[in-house]
């Protein structure tokens, strides 16, 4: 049992100070990981809730439940803050990526404290991977509303379609990882995997881009 | 693990073959200055049933013959159906006009799928929340072939009838289970399997055709994508892999599809 409301305030104290003394790109990055920290611990809520109310295993809860409420979770700030703010460009992966970072840090704090820190092997590939994953599933969100957003084309369809799409990807690690053996390992690569897919599909894309304006 | 779950993760095997294929192809379009939006809209979809494969395939091996209580795949498949929703939005273009008995059509057909499968498999939010995607995906479908005459009256109000049976036959087989109910399911499969071989056909002939294109071929192939669905979703036992198989087969149909409505010389 841990006490998840005090870890947050200790955490979240220091960088709500920092924010007094930050300006611009800075300032807006510590608040997205200030408020990825706070959806964490609200999709936790959720999550226990759903695990009473449909009578499931703590295991069932993380395969099944909780990609969905986590990713409901970290859509719902972005979507307010397309609704409240004019973005550009690529403002919006910007946000997303800090609402992620804040949400695996928080968690792999949460995981730590409760299942120990004692092997540093273990730490660092749980930490590279739950991290990696958080990244990838809010980059997946943040390139297709970016899409919606810069072709116009916004709609439920496209956007449940982008949320839906990062909830499996999340419920994949989820399955992996829940499993002792090879799965793990597979599991852990995955986000890594994806991510690397990810750069060289934008390497290509920049690439030919390059080569047709030259 | 059984000989079916053993069958179903080959047939998942060779699906996620074809699928990787269609996706490296439809990736290379992206990079073509063609309606970037369907291609990506596209991707994505096919990128969302990738998942759902490899999502049923890790499961079956990792916890075989469990029923899953809320499962990722059908999340992947509805994320599939949103994103092909939008590729429909993308063809359809500004208009926003709703089609009336296309809307009733897609509502009450779909409705009645849903209530099928609540009884089959007696799972109420699941199932209602997972059949609501579809509601819009036939709707959009329904609009898109009235709208461009992909489809003559007949064959419509002949498709209409023909899916229409099934659930009625299928319903008699649920409520008769005891007695005549697996005779009478086994009679739907011909009206099933005969209807996806009409679209089959008609698809075909739509992407053969060298004429004006307006998306004909796009509607067809995607009308025969959701009939495949309902289809598996109809099928048990051995069936089942069967219309898996069909599954297989109508995706190069659908990349075709996309293809020919990429070639269209207008950027939208």
């Amino acid at each position: 049992m841990i006490y998840a409301e005090n870890i947050l305030i200790c955490i979240a104290v220091p960088l709500v100070i920092a924010l007094m003394f930050l300006r611009g790109g800075g300032r807006k990055f510590v608040v997205t990981f200030l408020l990825g920290m706070v959806v964490c611990l609200l999709s936790a809520y959720m999550s226990g809730f759903c695990q009473n109310v449909f009578g499931l295993s703590a295991e069932e809860t993380s395969v099944f439940i909780s990609p969905i409420t986590e990713e409901i979770m970290k859509l719902l700030p972005i979507m307010f803050y397309l609704y409240i703010v004019e973005t550009k460009g690529e403002e919006i992966l910007f946000v997303a990526v800090g609402i992620g970072a804040g949400f695996a840090t928080f968690e792999n704090a949460c995981h730590i404290l409760s299942s120990g820190s004692q092997s540093l092997y273990y730490i660092l590939i749980r930490g590279a991977a739950v991290g990696v994953m958080h990244l990838v599933t809010m980059v997946v969100l943040a390139m297709g509303l970016n899409l919606l957003k810069d072709y116009k084309t916004f709609s439920l369809a496209g956007i449940l379609g982008a949320l839906s799409l990062a909830m499996t990807v999340h419920a994949l690690y989820n399955l992996l990882v829940s499993r002792a053996g090879a799965s793990t390992y597979i599991g852990y690569a995955f986000p890594l995997i994806l991510v690397i897919i990810f750069w060289v599909l934008r390497y290509l894309y920049l690439n030919k881009r390059a080569e047709k304006y030259s | 693990m059984s000989f079916e779950t053993v069958f179903g993760n080959i047939i998942s095997i060779l699906s996620l073959i074809v699928t990787v294929s269609i996706i490296i192809l439809s990736v290379r379009k992206l990079t073509e200055k063609k309606n970037k939006v369907l291609s990506v809209f596209f991707t994505f979809a096919m990128v969302s049933y990738f998942m759902s494969e490899v999502y049923y395939f890790a499961y079956n091996f990792l916890i075989p013959d469990t029923r899953m209580p809320f499962a990722a795949n059908e999340i992947a498949e509805a994320s599939m159906i949103l994103l092909l929703c939008a590729v429909l939005e993308t063809v359809l273009g500004k208009e926003r006009k709703i089609n009336i008995p296309a809307l009733i059509f897609s509502t009450v057909f779909i409705g009645v799928n849903i209530a099928l499968w609540v009884m089959w498999a007696d799972e109420w939010i699941k199932n209602i929340l997972f059949g609501l995607p579809y509601i819009y995906y036939l709707y959009l479908l329904l609009k898109g072939v009235i709208k461009t005459k992909a489809a003559s009256s007949k064959e419509i109000i002949f498709a209409a009838a023909c899916s229409s049976l099934v659930f009625v036959l299928e319903a008699i087989a649920f409520a008769t289970y005891d007695t005549v109910g697996p005779i009478v399911e086994i009679s739907c499969y011909p009206f099933m399997y005969i209807l996806w071989i009409l679209i089959v056909v008609k698809t075909i002939y739509t992407l053969r055709k060298e004429d004006k294109n307006n998306g004909e071929a796009m509607y067809l192939s995607f009308t025969l994508h959701i009939w495949t669905m309902l289809l598996m979703f109809m099928s048990a036992d051995i069936f089942y892999n069967v219309a898996n198989i069909m599954y297989i087969l109508v995706m190069p149909l659908m990349y075709l599809a996309f293809k020919k409505e990429l070639s269209k010389d207008d950027i939208r």
